[in-house]
């Protein structure tokens, strides 16, 4: 009798074959009728994707249900992040306008919104703070990261663009679009290579 | 790899990281879960006692791990471990079946490999999308090395010492106080990037009624810059009178959305808005991250339009809906999605491209008209980013100096 | 509810309360303190709950109501996604709420239940993974690669053009090389010239790799400052347009002397 795991491993496999034909199908030109098959899958994953959302948003509950009840560190913050979650949801549910509620537009425009830009906003200090370490000549491949990066910087800043020689622009216009784009289109091959061998590999229940 | 679990939303990070790469929590005092002591939060299954590896003792956490976004559960039952006897899937694949993931902020820096910017970890910079992590992974899949068990320990990340908080002073002063005492950096255009005028005409072309789906992949995180660059393409939009038929997979991306609606409608039309007109943006939200993007593939559109705060989303739109219903492809986007988009619009994919600031400013040129809010926007945009920028000059050349000093070559 | 939602005070707390919040996430760059961490607690926790009525609201509820509407003997696969749905939960809810208790022995029910549940997941799993190959081949792969090697060399184009066009096929290559070739593993056994044309391109492509990384991070950089700059512009606007700007401005005359 074979183990769990092969068994699963076999079983993931069909599935795999399944959802592969059914996707290269519903890509299929001239295959009306296959149409409304594929809406329907994918409605369906539509629906198991909320799910799926839902119980990340549950597992995050728990985690935080069990933080409090150990009196962990910050449990306070714990059951402050509980009593948010349960508080914006319990009321945007009981709202008929659900989450276009007066009371949930108002935790997004107070709450959501600034806090989401300011923790992004602070990105920035971060970036500041890898220039001043990466960006350094003697460093491995720091000089060409620093060449790549200050070639661009002078175009993108509008002063010191303005100080560009003539051409400078052009200069910087190719610059971006053939060297940096075919090393990135490098990069896009090889991630799109590596993906497809995924796909292979798991095909072949050899992971 | 060696990660740590967010305390807030339980998502894996590098170990030593000073952020979390999907809500931003705070993560500098977290200490790294170690096999020798595991972490209440993370109850060692029987499933992962046999590896020494700290990530181990969580194998739902790492992102290999199936399921990993959706059911963050734990092996606890040998014979019930179909889940974890399973391969572990590519951080792309993983990645579209998000669960919580991408729930907080568009900009899942942490689902492709993007951690390593640069050659070494860099504490801030987790946005590039390819790194020594990337190669490295890549090539063991182009072995016949295991995904994941090739791994060599990353060097942890060093911790943040006694520079940090120069290099934030020197960033904020010299933004803020160049600023604030009136300096006034002499005047000049943005630079106009390829793309933008094929943009222009692209949306140019469209005929009044003409369908247009739009993929509103931004939301609050994000929308100081995109924002900005979506204004005048929306506006363009609506004064060619298309339909809009909008659709986002974040969940704040319909209120981002309706609340942008609004600012380009308020403008667009003063007179209507004084009397009342009501003028909404119906925009579905679908859970479950690109896998459910081929669902938008099986209706014809005479334009596709993403604004997206990273290349992902464009790309996404590329290789599941673009080839399907082969409807033309614009990407608005933020200046860090433009390099890596550089390629789809090389080769045709994208019939024109709009990022950063600058994007925008041109954009409005050619519309002819820029509204007086979005040109103050866009003259303290041109102002800041020079600040900015020589701010960010003095700080690079401080570290060169360190180096210098310091006399010794960094391997990087 | 709605009416105290409507009221102008309430819209001007929004005002205050979204700066105060994003004080507190700011302060975070002077180090780890209660405060910050407050904030980004607050924060995840409102954004969880917000996700969780725009879940329901968007598609939960329409699915589920659509198909509880419809007769099951008439049209059963209508009611397919809604059982599915149904097991993913109960057996995804069961292994969260196990997490950090004693694990008792394995019974027949949960055995059951859990075998179920890996169903609609390992079937969502699958369906990601077809897509993600299928979607990276037919997108990506085949139409940069075809481009690009159409494209390149055009023997007919201008000088100029021919000159870019061979640079781009050399990066593209020497970055997909780099990209994928771990020189010293796979060259082990061949010819030395083979290993010193190949090292040499994956020295060009590794070349490329950081050039185009430093351009990414200028870009990046760019999108940030941004970020940084909206923030900056946008709250004393908002805050003059309230009563809390009027406030602080009355306030700070009364501190000056203006």
């Amino acid at each position: 009798m074979s183990s769990p795991s092969v068994r699963s491993n076999w079983f993931f496999v069909i599935l795999l074959v399944a959802a592969l034909i059914f996707v290269l199908l519903g890509r299929l030109p001239g295959w009306p009728g296959f149409a409304t098959i594929t809406r329907t899958g994918y409605t369906w994953a539509v629906l198991l994707g909320g799910v799926a959302l839902l119980l990340g948003v549950v597992n995050v509950l728990w985690l935080h249900i069990r933080r409090i009840a150990h009196g962990q560190r910050d449990w306070g913050l714990s059951l402050v992040l509980v009593a948010v979650l349960v508080a914006v949801a319990t009321s945007g549910l009981l709202s008929p306008a659900g989450a276009a509620s007066p009371l949930l537009e108002w935790v997004f425009d107070a709450v959501i919104a600034p806090g989401q830009a300011a923790l992004f906003a602070l990105l920035v200090f971060f970036m500041a703070a890898a220039a001043y370490q990466y960006l350094r000549i003697g460093r491995r491949g720091g000089t060409w990261l620093l060449a790549g990066f200050l070639a661009i910087l002078a175009a993108q800043t509008p002063f010191v663009a303005a100080w560009l020689p003539p051409g400078g622009a052009d200069a910087v216009n190719w610059f971006l679009n053939a060297p940096v784009m075919a090393a990135l289109r490098g990069v896009l091959l090889g991630g799109s290579l590596a993906l497809l061998i995924v796909g292979l590999r798991l095909l072949l229940g050899r992971p | 790899m060696a990660t740590m679990l967010c305390p807030h939303c339980g998502t894996p990070n590098r170990a030593g990281s000073n952020f979390c790469n999907r809500c931003g929590a705070d993560l500098r005092g977290e200490t790294p879960p170690s096999a020798d002591a595991p972490t209440e939060m993370a109850p060692k299954s029987p499933s992962s006692a046999a590896s020494d590896t700290p990530s181990s003792a969580q194998p739902w956490l790492e992102p290999g791990f199936v399921g990993a976004d959706d059911v963050p559960f734990e092996e606890d039952e040998a014979e019930l471990a179909a889940l974890d006897a399973l391969p572990p899937l590519p951080a792309p694949a993983a990645r579209l079946v998000s669960g919580v993931q991408g729930l907080l902020e568009p900009i899942r820096v942490a689902t492709m490999p993007h951690a390593d910017a640069l050659p070494s970890h860099a504490p801030g910079t987790p946005e590039l999308p390819f790194g020594a992590e990337q190669v490295r992974r890549v090539r063991a899949l182009l072995s016949e090395d295991p995904l994941l068990a090739s791994s060599p320990t990353p060097r942890s990340a060093p911790a943040p010492s006694l520079w940090l908080p120069w290099v934030f002073l020197i960033f904020a002063l010299g933004v803020t106080v160049l600023w604030m005492s009136g300096l006034s950096l002499p005047a000049g255009a943005p630079m106009l990037w390829q793309g933008v005028d094929r943009a222009f005409t692209a949306v140019d072309r469209l005929e009044s009624g003409a369908r247009v789906q739009v993929l509103w992949a931004y939301d609050p995180a994000t929308v100081g810059e995109m924002e900005l660059v979506s204004a005048p393409v929306l506006r363009h939009l609506l004064d060619r009178g298309v339909t809009l038929d909008v659709v986002s997979l974040l969940p704040n991306g319909p209120a981002t959305a309706r609340r942008v609606f609004a600012a380009v409608e308020s403008e667009r039309l003063p007179d209507l808005s004084a009397i009342g007109v009501q003028h909404t943006l119906d925009v579905r939200f679908l859970p479950g991250g690109a896998i459910v993007l081929p669902l938008l593939a099986t209706q014809p559109a005479d334009l596709a339009v993403i604004f997206g705060a990273q290349a992902e989303d464009v790309q996404q739109w590329l290789e599941q809906v673009a080839p399907v219903n082969r409807a033309p492809v614009l990407a608005v986007a933020s200046a860090g999605a433009d390099p890596p988009l550089r390629p789809f619009l090389d080769s045709g994919q994208l019939v024109g491209l709009v990022s950063g600031y600058d994007g925008a400013y041109h954009y409005y040129e050619m519309l002819g008209a820029t509204p007086p809010a979005a040109m103050r926007a866009l003259r303290v945009q041109v102002a800041g980013q020079g600040y900015g920028a020589l701010a960010l000059l003095v700080i690079i050349v401080l570290g060169n100096l360190a180096a210098l000093l310091s006399g010794r070559r960094q391997d990087g | 509810m709605d009416n105290i939602m409507a009221q102008e005070w309430i819209s001007s707390a929004a005002i205050g309360v979204g700066f105060v919040f994003t004080l507190l996430v700011f302060s975070a760059i002077f180090g780890d303190h209660l405060l910050a961490r407050f904030a980004q607690y607050v924060l995840v926790g409102a954004g969880l709950g917000y996700a969780v009525v725009v879940t329901w609201q968007s598609i939960l509820a329409l699915e589920l109501v659509a198909a509880l509407r419809t007769d099951p003997r008439a049209d059963i696969w209508a009611w397919t996604p809604i059982i599915l749905a149904v097991i993913l939960a109960v057996a995804g809810l069961e292994r969260i709420f196990a997490q950090g208790r004693p694990q008792p022995a394995a019974r027949r029910w949960r055995r059951t239940l859990r075998t179920l549940g890996a169903i609609p997941a390992l079937a969502l799993v699958a369906l990601g993974v077809a897509v993600a190959a299928v979607g990276a081949v037919q997108g990506t792969l085949a139409p940069q690669f075809l481009y690009a090697a159409r494209s390149s060399l055009q023997w007919d184009s201008e000088p100029a053009a021919f000159v870019t066009g061979v640079l781009t096929l050399l990066l593209t290559t020497a970055a997909l090389v780099f990209f994928v070739l771990d020189a010293d593993q796979h060259l082990a056994h061949q010819p030395g010239w083979v290993q010193r044309l190949v090292h040499a391109w994956v020295w060009i492509g590794q070349r490329a790799v950081w050039l185009a990384a430093g351009a990414l991070f200028a870009r990046l950089f760019a999108a940030r400052l941004t970020l940084l700059i909206a923030e900056f512009t946008r709250w004393p606007g908002q805050l003059q347009a309230s009563n809390i700007g009027a406030w602080l401005t009355e306030w700070w005359r009364l501190i000056t002397g203006a």
